[in-house]
């Protein structure tokens, strides 16, 4: 049957060579079953294969990636087939860069236009997708420029992927060992050698690795120092070796580890929201990154759930929605693709962080971050605090500060500022007043970029 | 031992009458879930892992089979160890939920 075949192929090469005849046969069988029970019964049984496909496919490719990566045989216990299996997960990331290394010896012009065809047709792709959903005047646009303004784009695009095909093309010996290595070591070296040769290049292609690097690795430092929740602890656990401030603090009758008296609990929630709130003001100011920005936030609230309940179970979970609220409604759908890896593990989120540098535009809009820091400023019931909203959101004492050369080399980075902080408006009552109305009654659908006209 | 995943139990229990192809495996499923049908995409992506594991082993193919895509396997000693474990781990828990509904009545 040869719609079940087509089905097939959404699934591995390994895993269709072993397992493929076996799952055609019971799909046809599930299939006959249905067709005795009438055409709906086919219909929804055609319907549930697709989807289980569409769903175990993907886990069908991770495992057969995972075994690529640690070397081990994707599938065993001397059924037959493994040993190809193996052969297959080993050069899956091989033979693509292979392949196309030949084709770029043979058909050189064609693979040129081809990538620049591709490279810009998925730039214009995402700007597209970045100016639909933000939906804003177009005459900003022009201020933000678009990708054919942006050399850095333009140069990670198109220029990196065709050098990273000649090197592949030029230095035969190179990827010749490269391929040992892979067999030999079980992890393809060919992938990690063009993902680091395409990190460094585009460092510098920027010509800022200084400023890259700062830039990449500062939201990290902060993660560390963000991740060291205050709280209040007497130096030691015998009340004897207090000091007279420690005294006023705690109180050794107290229930074992809250030793903080009650009567100190108010004062010292407000210096550790001081606190906080200091830490979230200087990261408002000196990234870029969205998701180190989400994720940093998502830490702090993560770890704000151990502040002695200066922060009740409600806010941190609001808290949580935003960050994540934060990160899904970043513009883009190559964002949208690799935001959410940024949350497992620091080496994406420096992968994020890069193309944020190349792609200025995809940044996530300063009212995002002011959308997800207001949200967790918001704890039930409570109102707005206008001034520490705005404290927050509007990061000027942080980035006057700031040398211009050390700022990132973004191409739109400077108008930003001006547009954030000179060029915006202070709002009239009128509309604190309907934002205010508007955030009680549709909390969770609240944009800060929405701005009420005056009736 | 770790518990088992419900499709991973599943298919072990679908052998315990025993050796099956996928089919019968999918038959056999539906019958012990009252109805409820395991996909074979499912199926044959949760196979290697017990093949792996060992809990299962391939099996030699009946005279009497009729389609010659047809694998068989069977609940190998460990298989039959592990179903028994995950068993009694899902008996002492249900045992421990219905202490605890206890409580609520």
């Amino acid at each position: 049957m040869k719609p079940l075949a087509w089905i097939l192929e959404l699934f591995p090469r390994s895993f269709a060579k072993r397992f493929g005849n076996e799952w055609l046969s019971v799909a046809e069988d599930v299939l006959a079953q249905a067709r005795t029970q009438g055409r709906w019964a086919l219909t929804v049984a055609c319907v549930k294969l697709v989807m289980d496909a569409a769903r175990q496919a993907p886990v069908a490719h991770a495992r057969v990636l995972r075994a690529s990566i640690v070397g081990e045989q994707p599938i065993l216990a001397g059924v037959g087939g493994g040993q190809r299996a193996l052969l297959l997960a080993k050069h899956w990331g091989v033979r693509p860069m292979r392949i196309l290394g030949r084709g770029l010896i043979r058909y050189a012009w064609a693979m040129v236009a081809g990538g620049l065809v591709a490279g810009l047709l998925h730039a214009w792709l995402e700007q597209r997708a970045w100016k639909e959903e933000r939906r804003i005047d177009p005459s900003q646009m022009l201020q933000e420029g678009t990708f054919l303004d942006n050399p850095q784009a333009l140069i990670l695009i198109v220029a990196v992927p065709l050098v990273l095909l000649m090197g592949v093309a030029v230095w035969p010996k190179l990827m010749a060992e490269m391929r040992k290595l892979t067999i030999k070591q079980g992890f393809d070296s060919t992938f990690a050698f063009a993902l680091g040769f395409y990190l460094v290049l585009t460092s510098i292609l920027l010509g800022q690795l200084r400023e890259v690097s700062t830039e990449v690795n500062a939201p990290f430092a902060m993660f560390s120092l963000i991740s060291q929740t205050p709280t209040a602890r007497p130096s030691s656990d015998r009340p004897e070796e207090w000091t007279a401030a420690q005294k006023e603090w705690f109180g050794p009758a107290h229930p074992a580890k809250e030793t903080l008296l009650p009567e100190k609990h108010a004062q010292w929630c407000a210096i550790r929201q001081a606190q906080l709130d200091s830490w979230q003001k200087s990261i408002m100011a000196s990234h870029s990154s969205g998701t180190a920005i989400a994720l940093l936030l998502w830490q702090g609230l993560r770890t704000s759930q151990y502040t002695q309940g200066c922060m009740d179970e409600a806010t941190w979970v609001r808290g949580h929605d935003a960050a994540a609220f934060a990160v899904r409604e970043g513009p883009g759908l190559f964002q949208r693709t690799w935001e959410p890896l940024a949350f497992i593990h620091p080496i994406a989120d420096r992968l994020v962080v890069a193309h944020h540098i190349a792609w200025p535009q995809l940044v996530m809009s300063p009212e995002k971050y002011c959308t997800a820091t207001a949200e967790v400023m918001l704890g039930p019931g409570q109102l707005i605090d206008y001034a520490k909203l705005v404290s927050v959101c509007n990061p000027s004492d942080g980035i006057a500060d700031l040398p211009e050369k050390s700022l990132l080399p973004r191409w739109s980075w400077l108008a930003e500022i001006r547009h954030n902080n000179e060029g915006a408006k202070p709002m009239t009552e009128f509309q604190r007043k309907t934002i205010r109305q508007r955030l009680e009654n549709t909390r969770a659908q609240w944009q800060v970029d929405w701005v009420p006209s005056e009736p | 031992m770790p518990p088992l995943s419900e499709s991973g139990f599943d298919i072990l229990l679908s052998l315990v009458s025993g050796p099956k192809h996928g089919y019968a495996m999918v038959q056999e499923i539906e019958r012990l879930r009252d109805g409820r049908t395991m996909q074979p995409g499912l199926l044959y992506t949760t196979l290697p892992k017990l093949l792996e594991a060992k809990l299962i082993e391939p099996a030699p193919t009946p005279a009497n089979n009729t389609d010659a895509r047809r694998r068989f396997y069977r609940l190998s000693q460990p298989g039959r160890s592990a179903v028994l474990a995950e068993a009694d781990r899902r008996l002492a828990q249900a045992k421990k939920v219905q202490a605890l509904a206890g409580g609520l009545a």
